[in-house]
């Protein structure tokens, strides 16, 4: 079997071990609060302790979903709606690893909305990053799950007749042991919140036994846990701008 | 009557315990020497509803269900739902002894429970059985039951009858009772089984049995296997320590053998919310290391398209097992077809890059389950086991050698630190995870926590180290190299030779098929070679890549062919076509869509009426011939 050796490294982290060097740089709008989001995860790593290397980020699609084309770490840039199946079993099969998903609110709770349910339900000891801008931003603009009551959109043109959904009682109610909300106008804010995610030690009630471990942590630290549902960033923008169509 | 088999049919209700006390008297006729195949008909519900299995056991192998039966043990049907005249159903209460009567053979033996069943409510049974010369014992298995233990050891008493009338020892029968059964219900059951021998023997003083079985020996220890139980020891046996699923029938079979082992080796198993979510989960777990798969039917593989996609593109090796029902939609949920061949070959968007098997026998999904798992992860692809509730579900005794095999917990081209260390990185240390130039087309992999390997994986298309691309070189280099993968395993797959031939090498015609139909054409080649005719058969396992040129090989040797499938429209017809891009003069069908798979005689007589008279007409309203084109 491999060995694992980034798991457990005892050493300082440099939130640039987290920046690709030259490419790829953020296509994200100028302003857009995904930028937030990034530098907050950035700052949070190193403070938990994680390196890129034991960490697997695993990404929806949408302009959230880049976030691992710009941070550097082990990442799974799924297909729309599916980081938290692909991420929990990852967790799953190797508990060791610092299992993060993130997504849009298009992402996250329309189309994998059921897979929010469930995984809060199971509540793995893992971070779910949700970028709520109430828009499906990389389709440009259309309505999304928690665009407001009367959101008006080329694809709801006399405007969305639905109330937005409610996704941290939702999550609550399902299961997830530790759910916030957070800004990313509010960046340091969004950082100590995110450290309290990732270290927040979720109780698994999947059915599975953990029985695959692999790797050898040797540090001894269980706080650095986290859960199934966290921070809900809420960018700041809700401008649309041209992106190219997925 | 004398006979060189025994087709034992046990017909009752749904919930009954009919597949229970089938499976263990398949046992008994297997541990006293014989070759079993079994063949089982169901319907989807838990409790009611007419189900039964038949047990054909012969000295000699047995490949396929027979013609008929010989034997019919009936049971009542407790869950019988009585409805209004005009009900769809009808009254299902007679039905485990009306049902398919006309196809007990000459002589047969009819043993049923008049505690349950009224024979007078079948229409002129009693001349048709004189007629047929039937052999028919009412007895009172449920009174003998309820008096000695349980209504329900009703089973029980007429496998003791059986064993009376077939001349067969009990002693099999009560080592696997005692196998099988918790004390409190066993002695009883004993009990019972005796009572109702000893109470036939007496009763109609029988000599000489009415249908003797054949004497056989095995020359090693048997196993008796279903094709479900086949593929999940594969899986076990190659490594695989993770499934998720979501159950529909017929995969459910495979999941819940997998799921009864795997905790006990260190495995998981996971039942999901959906099968979007099984395949993605199949995915991820594998993504980090572990040996993975999922599978469904139908309907829950048609939502693992987009996940199958991303496997597929991030190379993520994954089994994924399809379990054919008939279709469309929801369509019959326990009646096998072959009819999801395309959707499996071509499900997802772009091109597929995928490997689909389809194992012909039990002994074949064992080993086309264990060659899954080494191709997908030698070659980091996803490849899919198709097969169906016709191979599923079906018995046989395996030689128990034939699983004598080393496991293989082996990643495939998986990297230790070390060798990552030697590998190509960008200069901010990321691994080059998906070079344009590997060996096979295979550029080799990191897991997830190893130092130096840190790369990202994507569903969009990408360069070297996994970043999104859409400059044109890199995309024609990253999609002939996954191609490139394919032909290397077609290959790999020549030097194995999945096929499985039958009949005579210099015979005059052909028959072609795939998947389960196999034994039943091999057993239909055999009885028309013994009537005269040349022929042949190939089962073809390799959907994918397709073996083009033993296909080939085996059209040009011979004057015609006849393809063979469980489809309405041809698929596998239409698929050998595409890969031979020609002969679509030599090729013609038979095909069988009614929910029921083929009877060898149905082969025999399609056969003959099609290639051998000539007749263009020759389908019947159980099978439908279509002629080669041209014709
Ligand atoms: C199955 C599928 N349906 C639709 C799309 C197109 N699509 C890509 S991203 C997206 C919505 C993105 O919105 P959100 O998840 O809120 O992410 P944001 O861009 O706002 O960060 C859609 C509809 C897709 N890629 N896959
Ligand atoms: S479209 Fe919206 S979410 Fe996407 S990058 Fe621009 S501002 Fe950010
Ligand atoms: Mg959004």
């Amino acid at each position: 079997m491999s060995t694992f050796s980034a798991i457990g490294e005892e050493r300082e982290i440099d939130r640039d071990e987290y920046t690709p060097s030259v490419e790829p740089q953020p296509t994200w709008c100028p302003g857009c609060g995904d930028f937030s989001v990034l530098k907050a995860l950035k700052q949070a790593l190193p403070e938990v302790g994680r390196t890129p290397e034991e960490t697997l980020l695993c990404t929806g699609i949408g302009c959230s979903g880049k976030l691992n084309s710009y941070l550097d770490s082990y990442g799974f840039h799924t297909i729309h709606g599916r980081s938290l199946p692909v991420a929990r079993a990852a967790k799953l099969a190797n508990p060791d690893l610092e299992v993060i998903a993130a997504g849009g609110d298009g992402d996250g709770y329309g189309i994998g909305g059921n897979h929010f349910l469930h995984t809060a339900r199971e509540n793995h000891d893992m971070t779910y990053i949700v970028f709520n801008n109430e828009i499906f931003g990389l389709t440009k603009g259309q309505t999304s799950p928690t665009s407001p009551k009367g959101h008006t959109s080329k694809t709801q043109p006399s405007g969305s007749a639905k109330e937005p959904l409610k996704p941290l009682s939702l999550s609550l109610n399902a299961g997830a042991s530790y759910v916030a909300r957070t800004a990313a106008v509010n960046p340091n804010q969004a950082k100590e919140i995110l450290i309290e995610a990732i270290e927040h030690d979720a109780s698994p009630t999947s059915t599975s036994s953990l029985s695959v471990r692999r790797g050898t942590r040797t540090r001894a630290s269980t706080s650095r846990t986290s859960t199934s549902t966290s921070p809900t960033t809420t960018s700041s923008t809700r401008r649309t701008a041209w992106r190219p169509r997925r | 009557m004398t006979n060189d088999e025994l087709i034992w049919r046990i017909s009752g209700g749904s919930g009954d315990g009919i597949a229970s006390t089938s499976q263990n008297f398949a046992k008994a006729l297997m541990r006293s020497g014989l070759n079993v195949f079994t063949h089982r008909h169901y319907p989807s519900r838990i409790r009611g509803g007419h189900t039964y299995t038949e047990i054909r056991a012969a000295a000699d192998p047995v490949t396929s269900r027979g013609d008929g039966y010989n034997f019919l043990l009936a049971l009542g049907d407790s869950f019988a739902r009585n409805p209004q005249e005009g009900a769809v159903y009808g009254n299902e209460e007679i039905k485990p002894l009306s049902e398919n009567l006309d196809e007990l053979r000459e002589g047969g033996v009819i043993v049923y429970d008049e505690g349950l069943l009224d024979a007078s409510e079948i229409p002129n049974f009693e001349e048709r059985a004189e007629e047929n010369n039937w052999h028919v014992y009412p007895l009172d298995l449920r009174g003998l039951a309820r008096d000695m233990g349980r209504e329900v050891m009703r089973n029980t008493a007429g496998v003791g009858a059986t064993c009376a009338l077939i001349g067969m020892d009990l002693n099999h029968v009560e080592d696997l009772m005692r196998d099988a059964m918790p004390e409190k219900i066993l002695d009883p059951n004993l009990e019972i089984l005796e009572t109702a021998y000893n109470q036939v023997r007496e009763e109609y003083d029988i000599d000489a049995p009415d249908v003797t079985v054949p004497t056989g020996e095995h020359e090693e220890t048997q196993l008796l296997m279903s094709g479900s139980d086949a593929i999940s020891y594969g899986a076990i046996d190659e490594g695989c320590r993770f499934i998720a699923g979501y159950p529909m029938t017929p995969w459910t079979e495979v999941f819940t053998i997998m799921t009864k082992h795997l905790p006990k080796i260190g495995g998981i198993s996971e039942q999901v919310e959906d099968e979007i979510a099984a395949a993605a989960l199949a995915v991820g777990a594998s993504h980090a290391g572990v040996k993975a798969m999922s599978g469904s039917s139908g309907g829950g593989f048609a939502l693992m398209s987009e996940p199958l996609g991303l496997a597929e593109m991030t190379e993520t090796p994954v089994v994924l097992v399809e379990a054919m029902r008939a279709g469309p939609s929801t369509g019959m949920p326990t009646k096998p077809e072959q009819s999801d061949l395309e959707h499996v070959l071509y499900t997802s968007q772009g091109d597929s890059q995928r490997v689909v098997l389809a194992p012909g026998t039990v002994e074949e999904a064992y080993e086309q389950s264990r060659l899954a798992f080494r191709l997908a992860y030698e070659y980091q692809i996803p490849t899919i086991l198709l097969y169906d509730q016709k191979l599923g579900g079906e018995m046989v005794n395996v030689p128990k050698s034939h699983f004598d095999r080393e496991p293989n917990p082996d990643l495939g081209k998986t990297l230790s630190e070390d060798a990552l260390a030697e590998q190509p990185h960008s200069e901010d240390g990321k691994f080059h995870r998906f070079q344009h130039e590997a060996d096979d087309g295979v550029s080799p992999r990191s897991i997830p926590g190893q130092k130096g390997g840190r790369y990202l994986a994507t569903g969009n298309e990408h360069d070297p180290t996994g970043h999104i691309s859409e400059s044109p070189d890199n995309r024609v280099a990253q999609i002939d190299r996954r191609l490139e993968k394919l032909e290397v395993i077609r290959e790999e797959l020549d030097t194995i030779d999945t096929g499985s031939y039958a009949g005579p090498e210099d015979a005059q015609y052909g028959i072609l098929t795939f998947g389960s139909q196999q034994g039943t054409v091999e057993e239909a080649v055999g009885r028309l070679n013994d009537a005269g005719v040349s022929v042949k058969s190939y089962g073809v396992s390799d959907m994918h890549p397709f073996p083009t040129e033993q296909v080939e090989a085996f059209v040009e040797s011979v004057d015609e062919v006849l393809v063979v499938e469980m489809t309405a429209s041809g698929q596998f017809r239409g698929l050998v076509q595409k890969n031979l891009g020609r002969y679509g003069e030599k090729l013609s069908s038979l095909l069988k869509y009614n929910g029921n798979p083929f009877e060898p005689a149905e082969i025999v007589d399609g056969f003959e009426a099609a290639i051998i008279e000539g007749d263009a007409d020759a389908s019947t309203h159980q099978t439908t011939f279509v002629p080669a084109a041209g014709d």
